[in-house]
């Protein structure tokens, strides 16, 4: 009886062992986080090597100068596809040509776009990234009929519901309230611009969503709209409607400051323990370059 | 990567859930094998009669058993890198070691409750027959006390197959991560639920094992 449970013990450490080397030999791993911000707590741990995020919010902490930020860089020369925020709705129903609420954002985008929108981009640094709002010929108006379903829910609730994550700049704030933030004033000026274009009351409700969580909470309807520095890419088009691009973003690769001169190619990250936040537009970019 | 235009089949979403599955057993087997020894050795040093370690252990599993295992599975895994400059490379050996000594702790204080509520009459008598202390606990405490523990020890043993779960926060692959990829990827909600059949199912096969155990243990009633 003895023997046989000193064996099992046994075979358990030797088991655990194993899994555990086999961790230390793995190159090029790629690893999901709950949040972006965590990437710098895995970073400052040594328990990842390379960290991919949106370079908005990487730039903006960093320049803050906090006790996880000073240990980290950008690295200056890999850059990623130039990417382009915009703000999704529900696509619109079967026979209908597009979401009203996605409509109505634009104009108001549009309208905005001189005032309100720029002292905003001022204001937190971004003037350099804003996009001249208008539409292009890859963005054109919605024709054909709208799908008016969540306008006519949000003005029966009296409030729009937007789902955020904190995400600096984008959304300043703390858990129960939001402070600033560049989504944050530009949705209230927006709504506010509705408001008066269409005699409407309509509030704003800030809910605090899981980023990987975005997708069930839209489908669920749980939450109206994403207003959070939503990277637009060719599957999220298909799954939502999403507005003009209203901002420039791009993916970049953030590695603490001892190893400059390691990772200086895109080449040299493919062996490297990557993180990214989880369902965002890094973790599509880490993807790719490991050939997941 | 979202991948809405196509539809994933009931059986494709059953292997990916069954190799999660794979991961989570791993993990349980793993930590259920550990912490059952590692908590006796607690629960002697709690009892022990040299009091300095005695206190000490009490005060460890106070600590242990009154902050969450989410926390504690945070600081194990980013503790060494960030305090003591010597990284934690692998994320599977950090959830374990949190586990088992999160665990350990637990059932340290059932070994407890098991091994006073045998009557001290046991020990005097064999004490009178002559054996030795090593011998009394092994050979006629012990036998008594897996009897009694039997049923808090399968409540414990049942919240840590759901407690695996937590492995999520620092990025290990188990059978929830695994459904919520599924869920973000095709923009469906039922794998989730069908998750926690897995879970059902399993903790049903337990308790049925459980039952069994303690049937079997009723050999005679003191």
């Amino acid at each position: 009886m003895k023997k046989a449970i000193i064996m099992i013990i046994a075979i358990a450490l030797a088991v655990s062992c194993v899994v555990g080397l086999a961790a230390c030999s793995a190159k090029g791993t790629y690893t999901p986080l709950e949040a972006q911000a965590n990437i710098f707590t895995e970073l400052n741990s040594k328990t990842a090597d390379v960290g991919i995020m949106d370079f908005t919010m990487a730039n903006y902490l960093l320049k803050t100068e906090s006790s996880l930020a000073s240990n980290l860089m950008i690295v200056e020369n890999i850059e990623f596809e130039k990417e382009y925020y915009g703000i999704a709705f529900r696509k619109a129903a079967a026979g209908k040509s597009y979401n009203k609420l996605t409509d109505l954002v634009n104009e108001a985008l549009i309208a905005l776009k001189d005032t309100s929108y720029a002292t905003i981009a001022e204001k937190y640094n971004a003037a350099a990234n804003k996009v001249d709002l208008a539409y292009t010929a890859s963005y054109v108006k919605k024709t054909g009929t709208a799908d008016e379903t969540d306008f006519n829910k949000i003005g029966t609730a009296g409030k729009i519901v937007i789902g955020y994550t904190l995400n600096a700049p984008m959304a300043i704030g703390s858990v129960d309230s939001l402070t600033g933030g560049i989504d944050t004033e530009l949705a209230e000026a927006v709504v506010a611009y509705i408001n008066e274009q269409l005699s409407t009351n309509i509030a704003i409700e800030w809910k605090l969503i899981s980023w990987g969580q975005k997708e069930a909470e839209m489908e669920a309807g749980t939450i109206d709209c994403i207003w959070n520095g939503l990277t637009i890419t060719d599957a999220r088009s298909e799954m939502w409607d999403i507005t003009m691009p209203y901002l420039e973003n791009k993916q970049c690769v953030v590695i603490r400051k001892a190893d400059k001169d390691v990772y200086t190619t895109v080449d040299s990250l493919k062996k490297a323990s990557i993180v990214a936040e989880d369902g965002s537009a890094g973790e599509d970019v880490a993807k790719e370059l490991l050939g997941l | 990567m979202i991948m809405a235009a196509i539809n994933i089949t009931f059986t494709e979403v059953t292997k990916i859930l069954l190799q999660g599955f794979g991961e989570t057993c791993l993990l349980f087997l793993l930590t259920l094998v550990l912490a059952l020894p590692l908590g006796l050795i607690v629960c002697f040093c709690v009892m022990s009669r040299f009091k300095p370690l005695s206190w000490l252990m009490k005060t460890i599993v106070w600590i242990i058993r009154g902050t969450p295992l989410l926390l504690q599975i945070i600081v194990v895994f980013y503790g060494p890198g960030l305090l003591f400059d010597y990284p934690m490379r692998s994320r599977f050996i950090a959830v374990l070691i949190a586990f088992v000594i999160n665990y350990a702790c637990y059932f340290s204080e059932i070994y407890r409750g098991g091994i006073q509520s045998v009557s001290k009459g046991q020990n005097e008598a064999a004490q009178v027959l002559g054996m030795t202390k090593s011998q009394t606990f092994f050979h006629i405490i012990l036998p008594q006390v897996i009897k009694r523990i039997v049923p808090p020890m399968s409540n414990e043993i049942i919240t840590l197959v759901k407690d695996t779960s937590l492995a999520r926060i620092i990025g290990v692959i188990e059978l929830i991560t695994v459904a919520q990829q599924i869920v973000n990827n095709y923009v469906i909600l039922w794998p989730l639920f069908y998750a926690g059949a897995f879970y059902l199912i399993f903790n049903g096969l337990l308790t049925l094992l459980f039952g069994f155990i303690e049937k079997k243990m009723s050999y005679y009633k003191v």
